[in-house]
């Protein structure tokens, strides 16, 4: 049971790294983006072949990192240039990253076998894969937090922040908003692509079918962290979806444990965050506390 | 030239070619000097806020020029004009970001038209000048610095979208209806301070409002839009001397029509002050 629990701790932590990506796009640019879907295997894929043409798992991250906000630099041209409503431009990035996913992983699967992960190299100093899972997402957390932090109190954070909250007093301004947008649309794909990365040396393969759910995992993560902290401050914000991220794992894991077959657990998802969004609806009590 | 402010021509019409064809501006031409403050009254639907919006880019015109200190801004892009054309809002809350704090806010005002870099937003040294401004106010803002500004009342953030809209001061500051949405006590604060901003800073301002009295008693030139068109156009001595009566009857005089009712004309408010 302590193992599950230390399993669901791991997960949720390096989950969370995706949560605060899609933070970055469903809450401070208010638009629920779709792209995650695509960016999230993205970064699975990229970090996945660079490490089997041999480079080393810590590069290999943070290049998949990078691919997540040229990926986003791309869904942000098409949603501001182009001016096709966010869903749509989520939409098109999804389909059109599996077939660009695809061609990176080669084919639909990379297993990491024999190649040296961040896990690995972590677990040579806790001792344990799960702690070394546990100490990875730690550290990629707290690295995420401090720059979501910073960044969105320099100015251009402010602006984007402004963009997002009020795109007419942005305006008047102004704040180039279609710049804004952009870059807030790399930021949070960047922070999916590198939680991708994570997570497929975590699971020990790159899929190309890993990214289906992401979004609802994303947003479940969000809004159960928003019902039990409230919205505060960047810092708390932040934290409190992290702890969503973990409570869902758990919930998950939970479910598992009980013997619901694996097939079923998307499933499961998709009905559980149907719940938490409409339970808030429901009881009244909780809804001041979501604000969109 | 030297005018701060010059229109020729604008016209506008919106769903040009469908069956809901307006033509909302007809023809018009407009001057602002230095400094000046305008008022401008009309009925609903006269095309106010098409002028304001064309003004400051939020709506293109279809013919015509828009000129500002020389420079034609017709077709430049609403967030380059921003930096010279400030606005505030009828509804209190488009003038601010509510999530933001009113420090956030202020220091975005106070860039306005600068570059964003990667460095702090709010620095530790516009802190007292940010308190100093508020503090005029006399709202109790200069120690509410953190707070969102969503937890405002209307009257607060409107009087902070105003002291945003003047920080960088802007070639021209265009008020729609900004107290309309106010209740009257904060509606008469805001007000207030309009004119207080305007006048210390010698603000060349645009100011539209449904309120005929609040027309005669600030400004120096009052001016009537009517079916897309300017058909009052009234400053200086006469100006001040207008009343609420003179006004409504200079009105039936310029549309020639006896017909018209003084409610097409005046909001509720102005007609119970009559
Ligand atoms: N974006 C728009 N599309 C279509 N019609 C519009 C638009 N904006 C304003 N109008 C119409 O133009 C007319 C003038 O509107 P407006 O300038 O807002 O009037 P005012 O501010 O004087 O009350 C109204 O009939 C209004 O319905
Ligand atoms: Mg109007």
């Amino acid at each position: 049971m302590g193992s599950i629990a230390l399993s669901s701790l791991s997960q949720g932590l390096l989950w969370a790294v995706m949560a605060i990506g899609v933070y970055v796009t469903f809450r401070i640019l208010n638009t629920a983006d779709l792209s995650a879907e695509g960016t999230f295997p993205l970064g699975a894929a990229v970090a996945a072949s660079l490490m089997a043409a041999g480079w080393p798992a810590l590069p290999a991250t943070l290049i998949a990192w990078g691919a997540g906000m040229l990926a986003g630099l791309v869904a942000g041209f098409v949603h501001t240039k182009m001016k096709i409503p966010g869903l749509f431009t989520g939409i098109l990035m999804l389909t059109g990253l599996y077939s660009v996913n695809l061609r990176i992983l080669g084919r639909p699967n990379i297993p990491f076998i024999g190649l040296e992960t961040l896990m690995q190299r972590a677990a040579a100093v806790t001792g344990g894969r799960l702690t070394a899972a546990v100490a990875v997402g730690l550290i990629a957390l707290t690295l995420v937090i401090f720059l979501f932090v910073w960044f969105f109190q320099t100015e251009v954070g402010l602006a984007i922040r402004a963009t997002g909250n009020n795109q007419t007093m942005a305006e008047a301004n102004a704040i180039h908003i279609d710049r804004m947008k952009m870059i807030g649309y790399m930021i949070g794909n960047g922070f999916i692509a590198l939680s991708g990365a994570l997570i497929a040396q975590n699971n020990g393969y790159a899929d190309i079918g890993m990214g289906i759910g992401t979004i609802v995992i994303g947003l479940a993560s969000i809004i159960v962290g928003e019902v039990l902290f409230g919205r505060r401050g960047f810092v708390m914000s932040l934290i409190a979806v992290t702890i969503g991220s973990i409570v869902y794992r758990l919930v998950i894991d939970a479910v598992l444990a009980l013997g619901v077959d694996p097939q079923d657990i998307k499933l499961f998802s998709a009905v559980m965050l149907a719940v938490i969004l409409w339970l808030p609806n429901r009881f009244g009590t909780l809804k001041g506390r979501i604000r969109t | 030239m030297n005018q701060t402010l010059s229109i020729v021509g604008l016209q506008k019409t919106f769903e040009r070619g469908q069956a809901l064809e307006k033509q909302v501006l007809k023809q018009v031409s407009l001057t602002l000097a230095p400094g000046e403050f305008i008022s401008v009254i009309g009925s609903n639907g006269a095309g106010k806020s098409t002028l304001i919006n064309c003004i400051a880019g939020a709506v293109t015109a279809d013919n015509g020029t828009i000129r500002l200190d020389g420079e034609d801004i017709t077709k430049k892009r609403t967030d380059l004009r921003a930096k010279d054309v400030a606005r505030v809002f009828q509804d209190p809350k488009l003038g601010t970001a509510g999530h933001l704090s009113v420090e956030e806010n202020l220091a975005i005002a106070d860039r306005r038209g600068q570059k964003n870099r990667f460095k702090r937003g709010v620095h530790g040294s516009d802190l007292a000048r940010f308190r100093e401004k508020l503090a005029v106010l006399d709202l109790g803002l200069e120690s509410r610095l953190h707070a969102p500004a969503d937890t405002l009342s209307g009257g607060q953030r409107q009087a902070l979208t105003l002291i945003m809209a003047t920080m960088q001061r802007p070639k021209l500051l265009l008020l729609d209806e900004h107290t309309a949405a106010l209740d009257p006590k904060a509606s008469m604060m805001v007000m207030q301070l309009t004119e207080q901003l305007v006048r210390e800073m010698k603000q060349t301002t645009m100011m539209i409002t449904h309120n005929m009295e609040n027309a005669i008693r600030y400004g120096d030139r009052l001016i009537m839009l009517h079916d897309g068109e300017i058909v009052i156009d009234v400053r200086g001595e006469a100006k001040k001397r207008l009343t609420v009566a003179e006004l409504v009857d200079r009105f039936r005089h310029a549309t020639g029509d006896a017909v018209v009712s003084d409610r097409q004309v005046l909001s509720g408010e102005a007609l119970a002050a009559m």
